[in-house]
């Protein structure tokens, strides 16, 4: 039973702590906001991650965000909710720059795919994949197909699937970023599920 | 339970808020209860009419595997060490060999490696790059208080010191002048060598109004110009009080 207290107060100290973190930012404060970028940074570029399928360009876009962040904490009403709204800021810019750069050339969502060296395994045809030197086990050909079921996915339900299932956000907080319904949020999860459940049906 | 009708492809409204949705938004649709299923949010009567159906219908029972099992992928997406399961890896390469299709299931296994691909984040270069990005933004935040508070403060200095000369002429000495002034912000003014009699002013603010105040301490031969008196700040305090009527004050 204590432990449960214990764990909300710890969640409650961290939230205040967080509050005043923000509102001091918002003040200028660029130490305050750097410890919130060491909060946020590992989640926004991930998101952003997945969305792009490339770690370079996840990164200025995650940077991008974090800045534009700073320059708008004037705008946000509750400081108790920097966090959803600086991944919706990542997910808007990472869904900018996808659209800007499908306009410039068509690209795989994971770049893991073309880094890796290619292998394969001599008697059953079975290709296998090394990643910087160590030896993996993951099939090239279903990598790919991953990564191309993913994009086919609207953007909505990509987008919800990547926070919900991937990420490992509740739903209402992905709700929040998304600015829908939780319930939305499970339409969208499952629809993304069902639509890769037939996309992948040689693989599943 | 709100409902969309599946012809509104463009946007619809759940609740009253904004949502794309291109499917016919359907609750009790098994599959969609088999989604939530995964995420454990059925209530129990759900539960059971998810249990019912995948009673009475193999197909679905077979759906909803796959289902699973693509959920699970997506799951393991998030795993950020790449790890590979070696054990699973055999049994794949096993698998293809003897064409035992029940063993190729295990494929699953392996593909945690998609998912557990690291992201690539230098966390303290990232960070030192936020911040040297939005230093000038924040310097600028900085900057633009002290702007304001020389501009506001400077003039108001500037015309309190004029106001004190003249008014020193009717003043007896001794006498303290207070002068009503509003500032908005904190700053340390020093009065140059043309108002020798003046040596400093500090300036606060929290307050709509403040208080200057002025006392003759002195008279030097070199503050002849402005009534043979040298005089410094004794004061300057926040008082919203201020009679801004007072005869003593000539703003």
């Amino acid at each position: 039973m204590s432990g449960w207290v214990d764990l909300e107060t710890d969640q409650a100290k961290t939230e205040s702590a967080q509050i005043a973190l923000v509102t001091r930012a918002a003040d200028g404060d660029a130490e305050a906001f750097g410890q919130l970028v060491r909060v946020y940074q590992r989640r926004a570029v991930s998101v952003a991650y997945r969305l792009l399928g490339n770690a370079e360009d996840a990164s200025d876009v995650a940077q991008d965000a974090f800045v534009r962040a700073f320059k708008s904490l004037d705008q946000l009403a509750d400081a108790s909710r920097f966090g959803p709204w600086l991944m919706r800021i990542v997910s808007n810019l990472s869904l900018n720059y996808r659209r800007s750069r499908a306009t410039r050339s068509a690209t795989s969502l994971d770049d893991g795919v073309e880094a890796v060296a290619e292998i394969r395994n001599p008697t059953t045809g079975l290709k296998l994949v090394t990643d910087g030197g160590e030896a993996g086990g993951l099939p090239v050909e279903l990598q790919s197909a991953i990564s191309l079921a993913m994009e086919q996915l609207p953007e909505q339900q990509r987008l919800t699937l990547i926070l919900f299932s991937v990420e490992g956000m509740p739903q209402k907080e992905v709700a929040e970023i998304l600015e829908c319904t939780v319930e939305l949020v499970k339409w969208n999860v499952f629809q993304a599920r069902k639509k890769l459940k037939d996309l992948l049906a040689d693989y599943v | 339970m709100e409902r969309v009708s599946g012809t509104e492809k463009a946007e619809g409204l759940i609740g009253g808020l904004r949502l794309m949705i291109d499917e016919t938004y359907n609750p009790t649709d098994p599959e969609f209860l088999a989604s939530r299923a995964l995420d454990e949010q059925l209530t129990d009567e759900e539960q059971a009419v998810l249990d019912r159906a995948l009673s009475e219908s193999p197909t679905l029972c077979a759906e909803v595997r796959r289902l699973r099992e693509t959920s699970a992928i997506v799951s393991r997406l998030a795993k950020d060490s790449v790890e590979i399961d070696w054990a699973m890896h055999a049994k794949l390469i096993g698998a293809e060999l003897c064409g035992d299709m029940a063993e190729v299931h295990a494929v699953d296994g392996l593909l945690d490696s998609w998912g557990r691909r690291q992201v690539p984040l230098d966390e303290e270069a990232f960070t030192a790059s936020v911040l040297g990005r939005i230093a000038p933004a924040s310097s600028k935040r900085g900057g633009r208080v002290s702007r304001v508070i020389f501009r506001i403060g400077g003039p108001l200095v500037a015309a309190a010191v004029i106001a004190l000369a003249v008014t020193l002429r009717s003043v007896p000495s001794g006498a303290p002048i207070v002068i009503p002034v509003a500032v908005d912000a904190v700053s340390v003014v020093s009065i140059g060598p043309c108002f020798a009699m003046l040596e400093e002013a500090d300036i606060s603010h929290d307050a709509p109004r403040a208080v200057v105040s002025f006392s003759r301490i002195q008279t030097p031969a070199s503050a002849s110009a402005v009534g043979r008196s040298s005089f410094r700040f004794v004061s300057f305090g926040v008082s919203p009080e201020v009679d801004a009527s007072d005869e003593s004050s000539p703003l």
